[in-house]
């Protein structure tokens, strides 16, 4: 069942991939990239969930279960969600370094049409 | 469209069926959910209570067990929110020094003096530059300045006062809502969503008010210094394991009760100051990108290149 | 299929759906709302997947942040690239426009 969660992560990845390999607007294969950096979100979390398992908090474990119980009980990975966590904050911070230059790009060469750059170089 | 949207669809149809074939081969040898907990997993929620007192597994990876990623990963938060700031930056007005204009004038007339002895550039190639350089100007008239957007910084107006009030009432709300969510550490949350939500909580102050308003309370370089104070308490904190405690992000403040705001020790000041940072850093990242000007290109290359890029 | 499963299904197909939104809408506005409607409902995925705390940055990345830095360079590039269909609003009549 987890395996659909998996196979959406690469459809996502790959969708976000054609958006790059055939898109001419730029902001469009910035858009595509964030595509490919939200499936490795959804790909670590699917992986970082257990069947039947709780959330790795020992706040208010859930009825029946005390903190120290939940240590060795069954909960989701929390070592995985960390490297998610920090992830999504940075993916913001280096979508607007690709913005800003996409945007210099355009006040430059006065088209935002990837084959209208390279056709300038040189 | 003048020209076809999709830059060659079949061979990047092919190049992502490739890639998406590997993907499903691959996804078959990932683990399942019911397989065990990794080992750094297990050790991370045993050693939470006891070593670091505090009930948040993932707060406790983030910032005690795994200190040494999340040092980086702010690092490079930093680099990217420097490289916009530098990018976005609008040419800074020269300020000419005393008499400089005399003094250029020599060292000009000396160089071109000497270039004219030397490298004596043929006639006919200046009177070609010359003339090309005519023609270029006299292309396609520049197209009258469509209203659509204007080429200065954006300068939002502040909206009706039906908006105004909500967001007066809201925005504190949100406020303190974000700095709980790093403020209870023991509970999930943390440094990194209580900043974005700040973030999120001064667009909305920007877009109520315009940027006049909020311009006066997000200054630039506030905002920078409180990110390089920041970063410098990150680097004291992490530091400060090392030396005392032998160990990069090994915990030299005091543990506090179990489920308090000061449980947790170091996680909680480093959680503070990651708060500090990534709020100031995505907030300076917006500000910067709203008030990129288009001074950059404005002389030298907009007319020629002008004719080209259409 | 209990209930968990249901719901992780159905966000799954909805996140698709926005995904190929994104990458097939001509409109390049239309494309980054659709790209926060796919973080918004990863987050609503992520809290069923027993990850709050990423569930927490997802939700405030995928609503405000990034579709308010998409939104400006579109602004930003607007009046340097002049009139492209992809760039103008939704129902931006043409006499709007510059004539």
């Amino acid at each position: 069942m987890i395996l659909f969660n998996y196979f959406a992560a690469a459809a996502l990845f790959c969708l976000g991939l054609y958006a790059v390999i055939t898109r001419r607007n730029l902001i469009k294969i910035v858009l595509g990239l964030s595509l490919m950096e939200s499936s490795t979100y959804l790909l670590m979390v699917s992986l970082a969930y257990r069947s039947g398992s709780t959330a790795p908090l020992l706040v208010n474990p859930p009825k029946g279960q005390t903190p120290s119980s939940l240590v060795h009980g069954n909960v989701a990975d929390p070592v995985l969600q960390n490297f998610c966590l920090t992830a999504v904050i940075i993916g913001v911070a280096v979508t607007g370094v690709f913005l800003t230059v996409v945007v210099r790009i355009a006040q430059h060469y006065n088209s935002i049409d990837a084959d209208d750059i390279r056709a300038m170089r040189g | 469209m003048a020209r076809a949207d999709l830059h060659r669809p079949k061979l990047g149809l092919l190049l992502v069926a490739a890639v998406a074939t590997c993907l499903g081969a691959a996804v078959f040898t990932l683990p399942r959910d019911g397989a065990p907990l990794p080992a750094v997993a297990r050790y991370a929620m045993e050693v939470a209570i006891p070593k670091w007192h505090t009930t948040e597994p993932v707060n406790e990876i983030v910032y005690g067990t795994r200190g040494f990623d999340t040092f980086g990963e702010t690092f490079l938060l930093l680099a990217a929110v420097v490289g916009v700031v530098v990018i976005s930056r609008s040419k800074e007005r020269r300020r000419t020094v005393l008499l400089e204009d005399v003094l250029a004038s020599e060292e000009q007339l000396g160089l071109r003096g000497g270039r004219a002895r030397g490298g004596q550039k043929s006639p006919e190639s200046a009177a070609a530059e010359q003339e090309e350089r005519a023609d270029d100007s006299a292309g396609p008239p520049r197209e009258p300045h469509s209203r659509v957007g204007s080429r200065e910084p954006e300068r939002a107006t502040a909206m009706t006062v039906v908006v105004r009030g909500g967001i007066r009432a809201v925005a504190p709300v949100l406020a303190v809502a974000g700095i709980y969510l790093a403020a209870w550490g023991y509970s999930p949350g943390g440094g990194f969503p209580a900043g974005a939500v700040l973030t999120g909580v001064v667009l909305l102050a920007y877009v109520a008010y315009g940027h006049r308003a909020v311009s006066r309370i997000v200054r630039r370089n506030t905002l920078e210094n409180l990110e390089m104070l920041g970063a410098a308490a990150i680097i004291g904190l992490e530091v400060a394991g090392l030396v005392l405690k032998g160990s990069f992000s090994a915990n030299v403040l005091p543990l506090g009760q179990v489920q308090t705001i000061r449980s947790g020790g170091l996680l909680q000041a480093f959680s503070a100051s990651e708060l500090i940072e990534v709020s100031t850093g995505l907030t300076l990242v917006i500000f910067a990108f709203l008030s990129m000007g288009s001074d950059w290109t404005e002389e030298e290359s907009h007319d020629d290149e002008h004719g080209r890029g259409r | 299929m209990n209930l968990f499963w249901s719901i992780d299904i159905a966000c799954l197909v909805v996140i698709l759906v926005c995904a190929v939104l994104v990458v097939f809408l001509e409109n390049l506005n239309a494309s980054v709302m659709a790209l926060s409607a796919v973080g918004t409902v990863l987050s609503l995925l992520f809290v069923v997947l027993h990850a709050p705390d990423v569930a927490h940055s997802e939700v405030v990345v995928g609503a405000i942040a990034l579709p308010a830095l998409y939104l400006l360079a579109i602004g930003k590039t607007r009046p340097h690239v002049g009139e492209r269909p992809e760039l103008s609003e939704i129902g931006e009549t043409r006499d709007q426009g510059d004539e």
